[in-house]
């Protein structure tokens, strides 16, 4: 009888200590998902909710603070996103705050994120509808970064060979007899203030982006938490514009120099004793020639980025393919 | 028509249904009192307590194993820090309760069919019989009720133990601490991976028990027939386990408990 | 050596035309016996001949097809559940493996169908009728031991003290004395004779050997055929002519 007792007593002891880690597990699972916390229903309207699913994790200033607890297309164009979030969260949620939806990670979950408004706004009640942004396409930014990558490349050339000429002094006479010079300055220029402008815009997408990087919106952000990825587009982007400020630098120098060649009162002897301006054209090069290299760097890292890889081998065949083609 | 083609089949459907008329049995038989509480706790002792060493130790096995042979992979990502909500889900999910279901049928199921079947050729059962008492509650009622209600149990434990161990295996490569790993753990984990889990595990608990014992319970052929029925026993189970797995995934995926 | 007590002629067990077939087996063809109280009734046959299947027709461990069973004034076949498991706590069973619960002591074996049967009323001392049960079958203080340790011969008296401690009106001996060297059959022969003297209880026995035969019974059925063949005592059969019969007593 006591042998009995005793594997009685086992067995409870190991029913008792199982069922204990079931309840433990499952009250933290719960306590996760707040299954057991009193929680407020809020709600966003998107255009497009990329795979977010309910059970999804809600952010707020990176902290979990609820879950997505459903989800329903209420029209053709908007889908409705309904969270429960943690009554306490929920008092810094404004009507100013704005909700997006990004990735978990590198290739976790989709999670909302809720970036907190200004100071103006109203504390959301239950029900509440929290603001959203349309969503920044990585493909799209990066396909300008790309382009504009290319055109800078061709004009960084264009002016390398135009300014070697001019500035190597020996050769000065030979460029000043080329007739040619000055319809090539004059095509470099026009491309040079192109891809300024184009340079303009890029910079403001990509500064965009890469706030938003920092904080933690959009998709790229959300997808890629990773700082050394932003670090490079920032570079990129830093690079890019000042690239743009020296291309607009030279540009006036160069169209100063232009006016002079083309008006005709720039005799050889003006442009020799313009030693002023030669010096002045030779440093802006210098200059650029830097800025061109850093970008290309930050475009190489860029391109070894795994996450981005895919997108410019796809873009290196489609130029091959179409270099093939005019090629035959 | 008996031929090489068709007596396969016949068999297989013939014991799929003997199978089912015994499991019908027991849900019809083993319910009713009176109860054999004594014989119910003994055979949870033996199937529950002792298997706890085996069970734990191959609990803990995969657990290291799944984190170790997962790091690579996630390596390449750099995203090593995926380890523990990727292998707890893997281990709760999957690995725990086949791994434990299976060595479960082998140390179990082998143990049922052979008793049960030497106690038949025996007349042991015959004996129980004329003392008044029905066997098939005395002895398959509650060795089926033993396993259906120790295997949760025992994937439990083991789901805690696997877990240990792949936070082990995470330290091998790096350091977590105990706490940002459970964080991990639990962050990842919902009720959708644990519920299904403990419910299959019911099921491969049942599973065990009803075929085991059904073996033991028709063995013929004397002390021969005994191993042939522990061994069936044994291959049946694992068989029906997996079986049983697809299903509960099916399952599970067609209710949305992702 | 008939040492049958008290032969009162009132019939315990009456048989009549049993028929059991296993598919296209027919083991029993119209069986019919009667046995009387206080009566050894030594049941011979070959092996394979449906012995076995007669006495567990009896306790309903196995149904027979057709006829009648009666055990003590009730119709064996007609009873249900309830009423069979009473019937059965009357009848003792000696299983021709001994049949002792491998993962119980010997205590435990004897204990198994007294909390059975009588678990209503446990008013009474289980450790004292264990012992006295061991005891009529000489192996007091193996409570402790168990079924693995014993030998055959003590396997068989521990299978037959277990059935003893419901006091049963009947038993039924499933080849007693099969696997056991001859001194040991002895013992167990003479304590089949001092169950029936002791107890004074009616006994059907199953066996194929002849010195058990001879020892313990009042009567012996022969079974051939699936039918009662011959019937009378040792000696008269052993004058039989017939040469089913006499194969047995060569």
């Amino acid at each position: 009888m006591e042998a009995t007792t005793g594997k009685h007593i086992k067995t409870g002891v190991f029913v008792i200590v199982t069922l204990l880690f079931f309840i433990v597990g499952l009250y933290n699972i719960g306590g996760k998902r707040r299954v057991f916390e009193s929680t407020v229903k809020l709600s966003a309207i998107f255009k497009n909710v990329n795979g977010l699913l309910a059970g999804n994790n809600v952010r707020f200033g990176g902290i979990d603070i609820g879950t997505v607890s459903r989800i329903e297309i209420i029209s053709d164009t908007a889908i409705r996103a309904e969270f429960s979030i943690d009554h306490k969260s929920a008092n810094y949620i404004t009507s100013t705050s704005i909700a997006s939806i990004g990735t978990d990670g590198l290739m976790g979950n989709k999670i909302v994120n809720i970036a907190p408004g200004n100071r103006e706004g109203t504390s959301l009640k239950e029900g509440g509808v929290i603001k959203t942004l349309p969503l920044v396409e990585l493909d799209n930014a990066m396909r300008t970064v790309n382009k504009t990558n290319d055109n800078l490349e061709v004009i960084s050339e264009d002016a390398r060979i135009v300014m070697n000429r001019i500035s190597s002094k020996n050769s000065l006479w030979s460029v000043l007899m080329d007739t040619s010079v000055a319809g090539n300055v004059k095509q470099a220029l026009t491309s040079i203030s192109l891809t300024a402008n184009n340079t303009v815009v890029l910079t403001k997408n990509l500064n965009k982006i890469v706030g938003g990087i920092n904080n933690g919106e959009g998709s790229i952000g959300l997808l890629l938490r990773d700082t050394s990825f932003s670090g490079n587009l920032q570079h990129a982007a830093i690079d890019i514009r000042t690239t743009g400020k020296q291309l607009a630098h030279i540009s006036g120098d160069l169209s100063e120099m232009s006016d002079k060649l083309v008006r005709g009162n720039g005799s050889i002897k003006t442009l020799i004793e313009d030693t002023n301006l030669v010096h002045k054209v030779d440093q802006a090069i210098i200059e650029f020639n830097s800025g061109a290299a850093n970008f290309d760097t930050s475009m190489v890292a860029l391109k070894h980025n795994f996450l981005l890889r895919g997108y410019f081998r796809r873009q290196e065949k489609e130029n091959k393919s179409s270099s093939d083609k005019s090629n035959k | 028509m008996e031929n090489v083609f068709t007596r396969p089949i016949r068999n297989f459907l013939n014991e799929a249904g003997e199978i089912s008329m015994f499991s019908w049995r027991f849900l019809k038989e083993g319910f009713k009192p009176p109860y054999e509480y004594g014989e119910l706790l003994r055979q949870s002792f033996e199937i529950g307590y002792r298997s706890i060493p085996l069970v734990a130790f191959t609990a803990f096995i995969m657990g290291l194993v799944i984190t170790i042979q997962s790091h690579p992979a996630l390596e390449v990502f750099g995203a090593e820090s995926w380890l523990p909500s990727i292998v707890s889900e893997s281990l709760v999910r999957e690995i725990t309760p086949v791994i434990t279901a299976l060595i479960c049928a082998g140390k179990v199921g082998s143990s049922i069919g052979a008793e049960i079947g030497s106690m038949k050729v025996t007349e042991q059962i015959d004996a129980m019989e004329v003392s008044g008492t029905n066997p098939f509650k005395f002895l398959v009622a509650t060795r089926v009720l033993s396993t259906t209600l120790m295997l949760p149990l025992l994937v439990i434990f083991g789901d805690v133990v696997a877990l240990y161990g792949g936070y082990l295996g995470v330290n091998m490569k790096g350091v977590t601490s105990m706490h940002l790993f459970w964080t991990q753990v639990f962050n990842k984990l919902t009720f959708g991976d644990v519920f299904p889990s403990v419910i299959k595990s019911v099921f491969f608990g049942f599973v065990i028990g009803i075929i085991g014992s059904y073996k033991g319970y028709t063995t013929t052929n004397g002390t021969e027939g005994v191993g042939r029925s522990a061994n069936a026993a044994v291959v049946i189970s694992s068989f029906v386990i997996f079986i049983v797995d697809l299903l509960a995934a099916q399952i599970a995926d067609l209710l949305h408990l992702t | 050596m008939n040492t049958g007590s008290s032969n009162t002629n009132s019939p315990v067990i009456i048989i009549k035309d049993v028929s059991k077939s296993f598919g296209e087996n027919h083991v029993l063809t119209g069986f019919n016996l009667t046995v009387n109280k206080g009566e050894n009734v030594v049941v011979l046959g070959r092996s394979g001949t449906g012995k076995s299947v007669l006495i567990k027709c009896i306790v309903r461990l196995v149904d027979a097809d057709r006829g009648s069973i009666q055990v003590l004034g009730t119709d064996i076949p007609s009873l249900k559940r309830d009423a069979l498991d009473a019937m059965r706590s009357k009848i003792g069973f000696l299983f021709q493996s001994s049949a002792l619960y491998d993962s119980m002591t010997v205590g435990e074996n004897l204990e198994f169908p007294l909390r059975r049967h009588r678990k209503k009323n446990m008013h009474y001392d289980v450790n004292k009728l264990v012992s006295d049960a061991l005891e009529s079958v000489g192996l007091n203080g193996t409570q402790k031991m168990s079924p693995a340790e014993l030998s055959g011969g003590m396997r068989k008296r521990i299978g037959i003290a277990r059935t003893l401690i419901l006091n049963p009106e009947v038993m039924l001996y499933d080849e007693p004395t099969t696997g056991l060297d001859p001194v040991t059959a002895r013992e167990i022969n003479h304590l089949i004779l001092d169950v029936q003297e002791k107890f004074n209880t009616s006994s059907i026995i199953i066996s194929h050997d002849m010195n058990c035969a001879r020892m313990t019974a009042n009567r012996i059925v022969v079974l051939i055929g699936g039918k009662c063949y011959a019937e009378g005592t040792y000696a008269e059969l052993k004058q039989s002519q017939d040469k089913n019969v006499k194969q047995f007593f060569d």
